[in-house]
């Protein structure tokens, strides 16, 4: 009898599921919902766990009638685009939720702004009409901008930088498939590196893989200078560098992802 | 935990493990503006911050004090060995979590005592602090240093340390306490002598440094006098009257991290009807008070908004035992399951373990359950008077059985007074019965075999409770006693864990110590010993090379049985059950003779004197 009742449901939605509730059969409608946030200041150093925990309570302070799974302990699906490292901020992070009720995403943002932590700011809350979302698939490369702060930063140094992120460098990359040598000059879709007199930083704008197959981490450059022009050797009173996600891009490495 | 305003500070973090104890920003801290406030509490705890934020006492009165407008109180906790080294190699000092001030700058400091074992991490952060650990050497700039929690029921060893105890429940007392600084502040006449002096008139309030100790040539304690007219005989325990009006937090602050109980705690009640002989939250937390259903579900609700939990505990030594659990736990699902939020109970007693239970309760439908009968034979059980039988617990498993349940936990304690061989075998015995009991049952499910864990912990005597006197085994037959326990054990499908028995003694040197032990707690600090809950970092033979090196016979307070005469170096708390009680009490387990529950009968403990409403013991006995 359920299926029967399924078909008669007009959707252009992913296939509605059922509630967890044994009592009703009647699968619910859902409304995919995109949430566009910042993960910056001290939510930098908590883990993905850590966060799908942190956003998904705050999710549910916020009164969103959110889709909750199926099965032995329900809880609000949220699907992340390219999780961070930890160590690493970002203004662009995407979570996808689903609603059981046509969202009204101004109301559901300013919700979500009153209960999210500091660092947690929600810039976006939005569906594509009727339109399905963009597939988180279609994700390529990152920006990111690194900052570097060490001793006897300069120019000089800078074009060091710069020089040796040119050239060949074998690297140990480790990914699903295990652990490779890798030539991370190769990995590099954009490069610009500076130094920065008033601030006195290295600064370094890079456009890194994003995909799930090469999906780069910006660390690895901070590790391959530091070992190659000698910086950053662990004085942390002397020494920092940080890290910032600015925008995901589609293969073209042109148009940013929504 | 440390400064926010350093720039390298991003370096630190990144180079710790779990930098997310450290970052303070959770959702639900409380932030003030510094301008309006008169007094700033720095809240230790002195474990990590994933215990420490998963304490109840913690969050109650964290919330409380930041309703005074005037107060700020904030949280700290102690770093993990590699930020600790980190910090000390960069003298960066001890900060407390909202502002990242530094905890030497505050007007007072409040640690929560709640286990012995981490007196060493309360030296420890003082130091961190760059305080002077010895209360006298504390100046009026500095701050004040008080405790509350269990283990003030005998903090004499770590008197010596701290301005002042705050004994029993500290929402009122706390609170008083504060406002009396503040009034001492503005009207100029401060100084830490005469706010301690005025302090002392506080029920509820111990001023160590107000007590004189004298000690007789057998080392026993000859005197506990107080030294100013100020001070009572004895510091008596104050209790919060009534729970339904009592402070309950409406927001909670919100971990980043994963923590031991990360969820809403609901205190159901407070004390307990039982009485087994070796507990002490049985004794201390006396008389009952329970909260209303309604007021329960209320607090329930609110919380669940301003937190989006998904779990709430229903929390209380027995939880079972609270007269109306079915009204609760159903008033309680009404609003649970729609919100799809998980109910849970810490630990039933298998008495009351019925199918209806375990069906309400998710904690139990879905985790592994766990009971305590704590000894292996009836013979004990009644001698501990833990009022639970053989019959009830296999009654109790054989209802999880039936739902489909196939492994169960079983907490026993080892060492307890007049313990023989024969009881360890009955715990060996019990177990495979537990066992036994699945294979005969027809409804079991069969797809799987069963297990069963035994958990066996080692008795430690605590003050205040009929054991009190008692002398733990020694460290020789612990081990013994262990080691017999695991050859009774042969079935495969029994596990068994124990506890390290030398963790054990150093929390039973403490439990009943006196302030002699001061000297060892500060060379222990300066030797760099912490952590002594945590395997990785205790150190048994540096703490007994500690004990030589100060003259302190271990023995002397783990193993020796006290006489009921001596002087013990908590007479001078009263936590409101009676000496004669705990006497009676002892005598009984000797005989091997049970006492009534508060609900059957009184058995004229004295506790109700702290209230004087007789609603909370149900049967109570004039005394």
């Amino acid at each position: 009898m359920v299926p029967e009742i399924k078909k008669d449901i007009k959707s252009t939605q992913p296939p509605a599921r059922a509630v967890s509730q044994p009592a009703n059969p009647l699968p619910t409608r859902t409304y995919p919902l995109r949430v566009k946030f910042e993960k910056t200041g001290q939510l930098q150093y908590i883990s993905h766990l850590d966060l799908n925990r942190t956003l998904s309570r705050g999710i549910v302070r916020a009164g969103v009638p959110v889709w909750y799974t199926e099965g032995f302990n329900p809880h609000p699906k949220l699907i992340f685009a390219a999780p961070l490292s930890v160590g690493i901020e970002s203004v662009c992070e995407f979570c996808d939720i689903k609603t059981t009720e046509p969202p009204d995403c101004e109301k559901i943002k300013s919700a979500l702004l009153a209960t999210m932590p500091e660092g947690l700011r929600i810039v976006d809350v939005y569906t594509q009409g009727d339109q399905p979302l963009a597939k988180f698939s279609t994700i390529a490369f990152s920006e990111y901008r690194i900052k570097i702060y060490t001793i006897g930063a300069d120019e000089g140094l800078a074009a060091a930088c710069d020089k040796i992120l040119r050239s060949p460098l074998k690297i140990i990359k480790r990914s699903k498939r295990g652990e490779g040598e890798i030539d991370l000059s190769s990995l590099i879709a954009r490069l610009e590196v500076r130094f920065d007199r008033l601030s006195g930083e290295i600064c370094i704008e890079t456009l890194l893989p994003a995909d799930s197959a090469n999906y780069t981490n910006p660390e690895l450059l901070v590790g391959a200078l530091s070992e190659h022009v000698g910086i950053l050797h662990g004085s942390v009173t002397e020494e920092y560098y940080s890290i910032l996600r600015t925008q995901l891009y589609l293969h073209d490495k042109i148009t940013p992802f929504k | 935990m440390i400064s926010k305003d350093k720039k390298y500070l991003s370096g630190l973090l990144k180079s710790v493990e779990k930098p997310g104890r450290y970052t303070g920003g959770e959702f639900g801290q409380i932030i003030k503006d510094k301008s309006q406030i008169k007094l700033r509490f720095a809240f230790g705890f002195p474990d990590t911050y994933e215990i420490g934020m998963s304490n109840l006492g913690v969050r109650i009165l964290y919330g409380l004090m930041n309703t005074q407008p005037d107060i700020w109180c904030e949280r700290f906790y102690a770093p993990w060995i590699d930020m600790e080294e980190k910090m000390r190699a960069l003298g960066l000092p001890l900060c407390a979590h909202e502002s990242g001030d530094p905890v030497c700058e505050f007007d007072m400091i409040g640690y929560t005592l709640q286990y012995e074992l981490s007196y060493s991490n309360v030296l420890n952060l003082l130091s961190l602090a760059g305080l002077p650990l010895h209360s006298d050497e504390r100046d009026d700039t500095m701050p004040l240093v008080i405790g509350g929690g269990p283990c003030t029921y005998n903090a004499e060893p770590i008197a010596d340390f701290f301005d002042l105890f705050l004994i029993g429940e500290g929402e009122e007392s706390l609170v008083e306490l504060c406002r009396l600084y503040i009034e001492m502040k503005q009207e100029g006449g401060y100084t830490k002598e005469a706010f301690l002096r005025r302090a002392v008139a506080i029920e509820g309030c111990y001023v160590p440094s107000f007590y004189q100790v004298t000690y007789g040539e057998d080392k026993k304690i000859t005197s506990i006098r107080p030294t100013v007219p100020e001070a009572p005989a004895k510091a008596k325990k104050r209790i919060v009257r009534d729970m339904d009006t009592a402070y309950f937090p409406d927001q909670l602050v919100m971990p980043f991290i994963e923590t031991v109980h990360d969820r809403i705690m609901l205190e159901v009640y407070r004390g307990c009807i039982r009485g087994c002989r070796f507990c002490q939250a049985g004794m201390v937390y006396r008389p009952v008070r329970e909260k209303s259903p309604n007021v329960l579900c209320e607090q329930a609700m609110r919380l669940f908004e301003k937190t989006g939990y998904d779990e709430i505990s229903l929390s209380s030594l027995s939880i079972s035992d609270y007269s109306r659990i079915d009204t609760l736990t159903d008033m309680m699902l009404a609003f649970t399951e729609d919100k799809k939020i998980n109910l849970s109970l810490p630990s039933l007693r298998v008495d009351s373990f019925t199918r209806e239970l375990m069906d309400k309760v998710s904690s139990v439908r879905t985790g592994g359950l766990t009971f305590a009968p704590e000894a292996g034979s009836q013979r004990l059980r009644d001698v501990i008077n833990k009022n639970v039988t053989e019959e009830d617990l296999l009654r109790a498993v054989n209802v999880a059985f039936e739902a489909g349940k196939n492994s169960v936990k079983l907490y026993f304690m080892q060492g307890l007074p007049t313990e023989t061989f024969e009881d360890l075998d009955g715990i060996a015995d019990l177990a495979k019965e537990v066992i036994n009991n699945f294979y005969n049952n027809p409804k079991r499910n069969k797809a799987r075999p069963p297990s069963v864990t035994v958990i066996v912990s080692c008795f430690v005597p605590k003050a205040f409770t009929p054991f009190q006197w008692e002398a733990q085994d020694s460290l020789e037959l612990c081990v013994e006693k262990q080691q017999y326990l695991g050859s009774r054990i042969t079935d495969r499908k029994i596990r068994y864990n124990y506890h390290d028995a030398k963790v054990s003694r150093l929390e039973a040197v403490f439990a009943r110590g006196d302030r002699r032990l001061a000297p060892a707690l500060v060379l222990a600090c300066r030797r760099g010993l912490r952590f002594d809950a945590w395997s990785e970092c205790f150190d048994y033979e540096a703490w007994m090379k500690v004990f030589e090196d100060c003259g302190i016979d271990p023995d002397y307070y783990a193993n020796r049985e006290i006489g009921v005469d001596e002087i013990l170096p908590w007479d001078v708390i009263d936590c409101g059950v009676d000496k004669t009680f705990l006497l009676r009490e002892r005598e009984l387990a000797y005989k091997g003779a049970t006492t009534p529950s508060c609900k059957e009968k009184c058995s004229a403990c004295g506790a109700n004197r702290l209230g004087g409403e007789m609603k909370w013991c149900p049967k109570s006995k004039k005394i």
